[in-house]
């Protein structure tokens, strides 16, 4: 195996994206992570709070491969004070108050952080803010954990007390980055993402809130990112608070039925094995993330080399549109690559050649990036296109 | 004389759950308990009036633990809807318009998502209550072993890993996999990917084999004490999954590996189960309607803290008026595997009448049910007949489980791959928006029984319910709080004095988040009027 030093690793990480990186040198990254353990001398405090959530990104980190879970935590020197659904033998029945340890902040390492004198080097929040206020009571209590001076305490008071405290903020998943499925239209609990809630509560943080969206987050995407900014490396953030390294190129760019769409053939069924989904409600085309190039589940698969398709889930709007109607084509013209999909279809007849001269064309141009970001505001929404 | 012990945060299960204890002094047991589910999200205003088929990917979030049971269950819902699949009068079968592979193809996502989640709860979540039920020795000298973490990285990670994979084959990633969309399976059944998942689930095996017998025995030698803790309310519902495409009726009548039924006292025999007749009452509950209504068609509370004594988002449903416990314990009761496992110790050793050990069940009975059912799975190739009963030898082998209770040696999940047919549809294009008209979704996610309930109103979501497992086990007045009346409490100071009380509470494997979903904020002007 090529062996690199730290600062090489991190530059291979920006120049080949990655997906090659994590493929070609895995036992280089368990390698740094050493480094960093070693370097790091104590232990890196983590807490990892849980607001509006389904616990999905919490089961999406026990599938994690390269590195894994427990190596990270055990080589990085992680001490992981408080996660609920993973807490270790140690505190394995949480806050107990009245006739025990009230008030007693060791007993539980949440509260000692948030209330007390216990450091938190990196915070990560698994779920979305709520910063309504129900019916009857206060703001926030649509969320409450843990009892602090004979009172609930809500997941938003919690989040503004850490994230002021934390070195590092790591929204991890689609509902602390961008707001998710709780904060989706039809969503009545004033749920929204960490970075918006923190700015209603003018709570600044030390470094940028660094975003990890998707429903879940990819777990190696989550330890890649810790193991670059633990080394004392700023992660290298886009303009939505992503690593670009995982949320630059499109899913479209790297579909398994690529070519399908190149040569123009759509699929009109879901049981269609070769073609393009796009006319069935692929949202490949607007959704920027690495899961073909890392994949999932140990490098098993992801949604489009499955089947069917990208629902979109990394895309900041997800689930309203433009990644929903789910099952509605996106908008076709002029979105994509400037080329209109049914165009494709009869230029494909004349020839194949002159989509693919189409394409590098835009990529000589640099435009590659930036323009599916058109296909987010076309000029009619889909969903009220339809009906 | 009583003091009140409140847990809160409630560490190693699913989500938001207060625990308040009212403890007896003199008698030193809990006299009452009340199970606050403290988070809200409301899922059901937010798939309001949106195209049908968009509520399964987004009703898959209501749980990352059990997501597939939330997106299978929505999916069938849409599609009882549409009339691709309809139910018989008494629920107990089912014929379906959408191929046989393909509800092969669900079985194959749900089983791996059952044997995943149960070696989760086991080992990760209820484990450390039972100091890992000494598996680090156990597994000695065969493996080296130093501690917890030694025993998740080979172990309890890579087991659960090979099942979420498994669904992964089949739906792109895990968590939320979405591939299952109303009219089959998009993922077809090549001799790749049929492959593939033997392998994965063979690779299981081999972790679940060593595993399986030293909780069953650990469990089995601590019987007298886990056997009395935890007695439910003795009313089980379950609400049947696992159709069965593969009998000479085909897909025009499956019956179900998992039967519907609800039984309404201890070693009653399983009436047929009826949706209509579930109610849901908020009256403890943080909602503005304390009205009862029945689950089909509910109009969704508007949330309200101010309402006293209130003291919980969860609902409290009720079948023909009766609290109910749900679960494998329940649906294992129903479909009477787990008494038939009951006769087949009884005998081999003194002091066992039979299973459920206790009537009413018990945080014994719900564990064992849980390990048998990963057993029954991913199946065993152990016949080593080591397992033990109070200690006692048993002279079975998880193979002689198996082939006694009339289980295949490799697995459920192995067995609906050999029922499919490589080259052979899983997808129909059938499905088109029936524009007005009502669907229910029932399936067993791994901690019980789940509906899933949609009106579709002028081709809109126009009415949406979900009641989950843990909605019936947490609810207030419900089977979590009922079986923690008696548990002993302790008088060190100590966690340890809880011990017996996080027995009871883990024995449910709870999901607060799958529990709590529903409401209205807005009124019931918020519904789509229809008709």
């Amino acid at each position: 195996m090529v062996s690199v030093d730290r600062r090489d690793f991190l530059k291979l990480c920006a120049l080949m994206g990655v997906g090659a990186v994590i493929i070609l040198y895995s036992s280089e990254i368990k390698r740094v992570i050493g480094q960093v353990a070693e370097q790091g001398g104590g232990k890196i405090h983590l807490i990892w709070l849980n607001l509006a959530s389904d616990t999905g990104c919490t089961i999406s980190m026990l599938q994690a491969s390269n590195p894994d879970l427990i190596a990270a935590v055990e080589k990085l020197g992680i001490s992981a004070d408080f996660w609920k659904a993973l807490m270790t033998p140690d505190y394995d029945l949480g806050w107990v108050s009245a006739g025990y340890a009230q008030e007693d902040l060791s007993q539980v390492p949440l509260f000692n952080a948030a209330f007390g004198d216990a450091p938190v080097d990196v915070l990560v929040v698994e779920g979305t803010p709520q910063v309504g206020t129900p019916h009857g009571s206060s703001q926030g209590f649509f969320c409450t954990t843990g009892i602090h001076n004979g009172s609930p305490v809500t997941g938003y008071e919690l989040l503004q007390r850490l994230a002021a405290k934390a070195s590092y903020v790591v929204a991890v998943g689609q509902c602390s980055s961008f707001g998710g499925i709780p904060a989706a239209s039809g969503n009545v609990t004033g749920a929204v993402p960490v970075t918006e809630a923190l700015k209603q509560a003018s709570v600044s943080t030390k470094k940028p809130v660094i975003n990890i969206p998707g429903c879940p987050a990819n777990p190696d995407w989550v330890l890649l990112t810790l193991t670059t900014v633990l080394q004392g490396q700023d992660a290298d953030l886009d303009d939505q608070g992503r690593p670009k390294a995982f949320f630059t190129s499109y899913i479209h760019d790297n579909c398994p039925r690529r070519d399908a769409y190149d040569r123009g053939q759509m699929a009109k069924t879901f049981d269609d094995p070769v073609g393009c989904f796009w006319e069935l409600g692929c949202k490949g085309p607007i959704t920027q993330a690495a899961c073909a190039k890392t994949k999932w589940n140990g490098g098993t698969g992801f949604c489009t080399q499955a089947g069917p398709m990208c629902w979109g889930c990394m895309h900041p709007n997800f689930p309203d549109t433009p990644t929903s109607e789910f099952f509605a084509p996106l908008e076709r013209t002029p979105t994509m690559l400037g080329v209109n999909v049914d165009e494709v279809g009869e230029v494909a007849i004349a020839g194949a050649a002159g989509i693919l001269a189409v394409h590098a064309v835009k990529r000589s141009l640099g435009k590659k990036e930036k323009e599916p970001e058109k296909a987010e505001t076309p000029p009619e929404q889909p969903a009220e296109a339809k009906q | 004389m009583t003091r009140t012990v409140v847990i809160d945060p409630f560490t190693r299960i699913e989500g938001e759950l207060s625990l308040e204890l009212s403890v007896d002094e003199s008698s030193s047991t809990v006299a009452s308990a009340k199970a606050t589910g403290s988070l809200f999200r409301g899922f059901e205003t937010i798939v309001l009036n949106r195209d049908p088929r968009d509520a399964a990917p987004i009703l898959s979030a209501i749980c990352g633990v059990c997501y597939c049971d939330h997106h299978v269950a929505s999916v069938r819902a849409i599609e009882n809807a549409a009339g691709l699949t309809t139910y018989s009068a008494d629920y107990s079968t089912e014929k379906t318009s959408i191929p046989a592979n393909a509800v092969l193809g669900r079985n194959v996502v749900m089983g791996a998502d059952w044997a995943y989640s149960h070696m989760v709860h086991i080992l990760a979540l209820a484990g450390p209550d039972y100091h890992l039920y000494g598996l680090i020795d156990a597994l000695k000298p065969a493996f080296s072993l130093s501690g917890y973490a030694d025993l998740l990285r080979e172990f309890i990670v890579p087991a659960q890993q090979y099942m979420n994979q498994t669904i992964t084959l089949w739906g792109g990633k895990t968590p939320h996999p979405r591939a299952t969309v109303p009219g089959g399976n998009p993922v077809m059944p090549t001799a790749d990917v049929i492959e593939q998942t033997r392998r994965k689930v063979g690779q299981a095996r081999a972790l679940t084999d060593l595993i399986v017998p030293v909780v069953w025995n650990y469990l089995t030698a601590n019987v007298a004490q886990l056997g009395a803790l935890g007695k439910g309310p003795g009313n089980f519902v379950s609400m049947g999954a696992f159709p069965d495409p593969t009998t000479s009726a085909g897909i025009d009548r499956m019956p179900l590996l998992i039967p519907r039924g609800v039984i309404t006292y201890p070693g009653a025999t399983p009436a047929p189960f009826d949706p209509s007749k579930i109610t849901e009452s908020t009256s403890l509950s943080w909602y503005n309607q304390p009205e009862t209504q029945a689950v089909l068609g509910e109009q969704s509370p508007v949330p309200d803290m101010s309402s006293s004594p209130a003291y919980t988002w969860t609902k409290a449903p009720t079948y023909d008026g009766m609290v109910c416990e749900t679960g494998p314990l329940a649906r294992e009761y129903v479909s009477g595997i787990y008494p038939k496992l009951g006769q087949i110790i009884k005998g081999k050793v003194s002091g066992v009448a039979g299973l459920p050990y206790s009537p009413k069940g018990s945080a014994f009975d719900r564990m064992t049910v849980e390990a048998l059912e990963l057993l029954a799975l991913v199946g065993s190739a152990n016949n080593t007949r080591n397992l033990q009963f109070l200690g006692q030898p048993l002279g079975l082998s998880p193979v002689d489980v198996l082939q006694g209770l009339g289980l295949p040696q490799s697995g459920l999940i192995e067995g609906w791959l050999d029922g499919m047919h490589v080259g052979e549809p899983s997808y129909v294009p059938t499905y088109q928006n029936p524009g007005n008209a009502e669907g229910i979704g029932l399936w067993e996610a791994p901690r019980g029984s789940l509906l899933h309930w949609i009106r579709i109103g002028d081709s809109k979501v126009a009415n949406y319910q979900v009641l989950a497992p843990t909605t019936w086990n947490a609810s207030p007045g419900g089977p979590l709080e009922t079986s923690l009346v008696g548990t002993p409490v302790g008088q060190t100071g100590t966690n340890d004095d809880l011990r017996p009380a996080a027995y009871v509470v883990r024995s449910f494997n709870l999901c607060m988040a799958c529990a709590i979903h529903a409401m209205d904020a807005r009124g019931n002007d918020r519904y789509v009027k229809v008709g």
